[in-house]
């Protein structure tokens, strides 16, 4: 209750002061800010809040001496703050610099206002009061309307009566929304004074701060923890999830610009995981994110901001750098992780031991462990229904004790990673390591020589084998199309030689394009050997870029990677390792059906064209009489298999993440050391092939 | 040197034009930095090959290689650890690490081996011919604080059968 005789005298200073000089001083905020502000305590404080993460600030001055204001409201029509002002007995205009001029109204009742919004349709001010003397007020804040800073009661608290803290504008359909103490949602029309129930949202308690984002979730803060929901008001029953844990306070009120994104696209503050968004890592799913807030928590070495998950930071700096797996993740057993961190703080971690694509509650493997700055070396417990094959784990770090798998926190950081699980006691090895890449380089013109720009097709991959007791148990093959200088249609296609076809079991089989699981079996059909095939035809998956005739290696014709394929290939039991061929196996590229090739062919030799690495015998799908056609000096009974005369081959293996000749660039004048390693037959300029031994503008840059 | 190479680029445009789509054939391969024309005898009739090191080829369609060596651009590496006690061990062998004031700290994403042993261990591991050091880190499970760091060097000058054994 404001106290009428010093609102009286208040009053009466601001009719003297006139209403056309408080605009003079405050200067508006920048236009639709992506922060929410909340107004605090008896003396009150103004604090920026990042929605999506929880994290809060004191914006406004050491000395703002501002008495108790509630009802705050963000205006989009000026971009000023608006509030009810206990001690002034009106409303007050807060600019930029958190100057705040009351202002003068006619019709206000003697009461105080913690509820109401600025719509977004029109320039009015909306306050509520329970009680059948007050209810639901309306102040123009249009200069050129008629009822300009009347303040005019819509509705009695009778007739609209509601147990609320705070209510938001919806920003675009005119229906502010708020949730009363049990819970309910309400959607209100203010111009009519009615208001209907859209659902029971599943939370109660006092929600003193409400929020809409541009593409209408409402975000409700709730005084007692401080824990920010998020709710949908699209859907047919809008329930709250969990968001944020943000700032708590028994007088709470909260604003924002309705039209804003609730993470800036151009200033975020926001980091995010990179795990797929089954395991919620977009905004939209709730993804796990953290404020970086003043930088000083975070895992490994740094941590970069971005405005959602997925979305490149242009940093070009890896931040996902605080765990260290040092040992294996085995099904059932204890493993060791080393948590690097820049501070105190909290880890929590999960792993998708089902790999059903989400972090149950039972898949988190760290709870609430306390680690200090520097490595942590944590031990945890895989359980012993973990899956074998790749997964996800999430791992964060916080000042919050206890956090889930998604969800926003105000400081920290969450990195994702893409692990193994594997069976108790397994080897792993990998080729040309766990997490870099070797590449492969086809000159497709076989067999006839071609120009060695070496970029016919380039292919980027890794290999990885599980092995126990001598049985091999599982292989998995990872890659990505580079390259393809050539408008031949090739498939390609790797070959595990010593393996037949039905040492693979076929039901664990996964293989994956881009990602997604494909449904045809990779696995060749109607072969002994076991042969997979990555593609038919590569040019089903690439296309060259605009103005380009080729894919990646023209200058200027730059293109993100259009392809990756991954293959995991459990075997049937008792398979020897012994009898299968070591890394790198045997990739190749075959020629597409019904597409021709050079005159060597009568007709189009389809799958029984093949291109292999340097003596490299072909499958049993290749026609063997076209060794020895055309430049190929193929010696089938010395074991040497597509070469030339020379000795050169048409394919080279490089377990390097290679930088590829430019179109028509002879690799020599890419790479001025491969002629002597040749030459000298391995002996001299071995790393021939780094990116330290090319010539720049003669190999393929992005 | 800019004018060179201006030069080289034009040439070997001007000459893969008529490629099509698997690229060129001998005679249409890049030339040099003149504009030689190669001799057709290149890729065709040398019978016996043993190259000389010592060699220059102005092209790659040029170049003679021993029919027996595949290119291959990576060494084996046999390994060994003789688990005294036969404690529970993890065992990783990797290329990526940092020596510091803090000690070794080993990128394990880097590693091409990783096993859980209860006893001793050998394997053989195939190395990028750029990679000329490697970790081996232990970890035991019955002291997680105090894992065990041995580093091997490559001897380029070895031509024997590379070895990375520990005790």
């Amino acid at each position: 209750m404001i106290n009428s005789a010093r609102k009286k005298i208040i009053t009466g200073i601001l009719l003297s002061i006139g209403l056309s000089s408080f605009g003079l001083k405050a200067q508006p905020f920048k236009e639709c800010p992506t922060e929410a502000f909340l107004v605090q305590d008896k003396l009150a404080n103004l604090y920026g809040v990042q929605l999506a993460t929880g994290f809060y600030q004191k914006s406004s001055p050491v000395d703002w001496n501002q008495q108790k204001m509630n009802a705050l409201a963000f205006s989009i029509h000026d971009s000023y703050l608006y509030a009810f002002s206990y001690y002034y007995g009106t409303i007050v205009r807060i600019g930029a610099g958190y100057q705040v001029d009351p202002i003068a109204l006619s019709g206000v009742p003697n009461i105080g206002f913690y509820v109401g919004d600025i719509s977004v349709l029109e320039n009015a001010y909306y306050l509520y009061h329970p009680g059948s003397s007050f209810g639901l007020f309306r102040v123009s804040l249009d200069e050129n309307s008629d009822d300009y800073l009347q303040m005019k009661n819509v509705v009695s608290g009778t007739t609209l009566n509601h147990a609320i803290y705070d209510l938001a504008f919806h920003p675009d359909n005119g229906f502010a929304y708020a949730v009363d103490r049990w819970g309910n949602l309400w959607k209100i029309d203010v111009h009519a004074g009615t208001s209907v129930k859209l659902s029971n949202v599943g939370e109660a308690g006092t929600f003193g701060a409400v929020y809409f984002d541009v593409m209408g979730n409402l975000y409700i803060s709730r005084n007692s923890d401080g824990n920010i929901f998020r709710i949908n008001t699209n859907w047919d029953y809008p329930v709250a999830e969990f968001f944020a844990y943000g700032p708590s306070s028994s007088n709470n009120d909260g604003a924002r610009c309705a039209l804003a994104p609730i993470v800036s696209q151009d200033s975020p503050t926001t980091d995010f995981g990179d795990a797929p968004d089954s395991y919620g890592s977009s905004i939209n799913n709730n993804g796990a994110r953290h404020d970086v807030g003043d930088g000083t928590l975070f895992l490994g070495e740094n941590v970069i901001t971005e405005p959602n998950a997925y979305a490149d930071n242009g940093s070009g700096v890896e931040d996902n750098d605080g765990i260290q797996f040092v040992t294996g993740v085995e099904a059932g057993k204890t493993a060791m992780v080393d948590i690097t961190a820049s501070a105190d703080g909290f880890v929590n971690a999960w792993i998708d031991a089902d790999k059903d694509g989400e972090f149950d509650v039972d898949e988190q493997i760290i709870t609430s462990e306390v680690v200090s700055s520097g490595s942590n070396i944590v031990a945890y417990d895989l359980p012993t229904w973990g899956e074998t094959g790749t997964t996800w784990a999430r791992f964060r770090l916080s000042s919050e004790e206890s956090i889930a798998a998604i969800g926003g926190v105000s400081d920290g950081e969450v990195e994702d990673y893409k692990i193994n699980i594997v069976e108790q006691n397994v080897t792993a090895m990998h080729y040309p390591s766990a997490d870099s890449w070797a590449t492969l380089a086809f000159e497709d013109n076989w067999p006839l020589v071609g120009d060695y720009d070496m970029n016919d097709l380039v292919v980027r991959y890794r290999l990885s084998s599980y092995d126990a007791e001598g049985n091999l148990l599982r292989v998995k093959i990872e890659g990505e199309v580079v390259a393809m200088g050539a408008s031949y249609h090739n498939g390609f296609a790797f070959r595990l030689p010593g393996l037949l076809r039905s040492q693979v079991d076929t039901d664990r089989l996964l293989f994956k394009i881009n990602g997604v699981d494909q449904n045809v079996m990779p696995l060749e059909a109607d072969k002994d050997e076991a042969i997979f095939i990555i593609a038919n035809d590569l040019w089903d998956f690439v296309t060259a870029g605009e103005d380009c005739k080729y894919y990646r290696t023209e200058i200027g014709c730059g293109s993100n990677i259009q392809m990756t394929f991954s293959l995991e290939i459990p075997l049937e039991v008792n398979v020897n390792k012994a009898d299968v061929a070591s890394f790198p196996y045997d990739p190749f590229i075959f020629s597409s059906e019904g597409q021709e090739r050079n005159y060597v062919f009568g007709e189009a030799p389809g799958r029984r064209f093949e291109i292999h690495l340097k003596n490299q015998a072909p499958t049993e799908a290749f026609q063997d009489n076209f060794l020895g056609r055309g430049d190929d000096a193929s010696e089938a009974d010395s074991g040497e298999y597509f070469i030339n005369a020379n000795g050169m081959p048409w394919a080279i293996n490089i377990p390097y993440e290679w930088e590829h000749p430019v179109e028509y660039m002879d690799i020599k004048y890419a790479y001025p050391d491969f002629h002597r390693f040749v030459t000298s037959s391995g002996q001299l300029n071995i790393d021939w092939f780094t990116v330290e031994n090319n010539v720049t503008k003669n190999v393929f840059k992005q | 040197m800019k004018l060179t190479n201006i030069i080289v680029v034009s040439v070997i445009s001007l000459s893969l034009v008529a490629c099509g789509g698997g690229g060129g054939d001998a005679s249409s391969a890049p030339s040099s930095t003149t504009a030689t024309v190669l001799p057709e005898a290149d890729v065709a009739v040398i019978d016996v090959i043993e190259p000389d090191p010592n060699a220059i080829y102005e092209t790659t369609a040029e170049l003679l290689v021993s029919k027996s060596f595949r290119l291959e651009q990576a060494y084996e590496l046999a390994v060994s650890y003789k688990n005294e006690d036969n404690r529970s061990t993890y065992l990783s062998v990797c290329t990526e690490f940092t020596e510091g004031k803090q000690g070794i700290d080993v990128k394990y994403n880097s590693c091409l081996l990783r096993t859980s042993l209860e006893g001793d261990y050998a394997n053989t591991l195939t190395v990028a011919n750029d990679k000329n050091r490697l970790v081996m880190a232990i970890w035991y499970v019955d002291d997680m604080e105090n894992p065990r760091y041995e580093i091997w060097e490559n001897d380029s000058t070895d031509k024997g059968v590379r070895t990375f054994d520990v005790n």
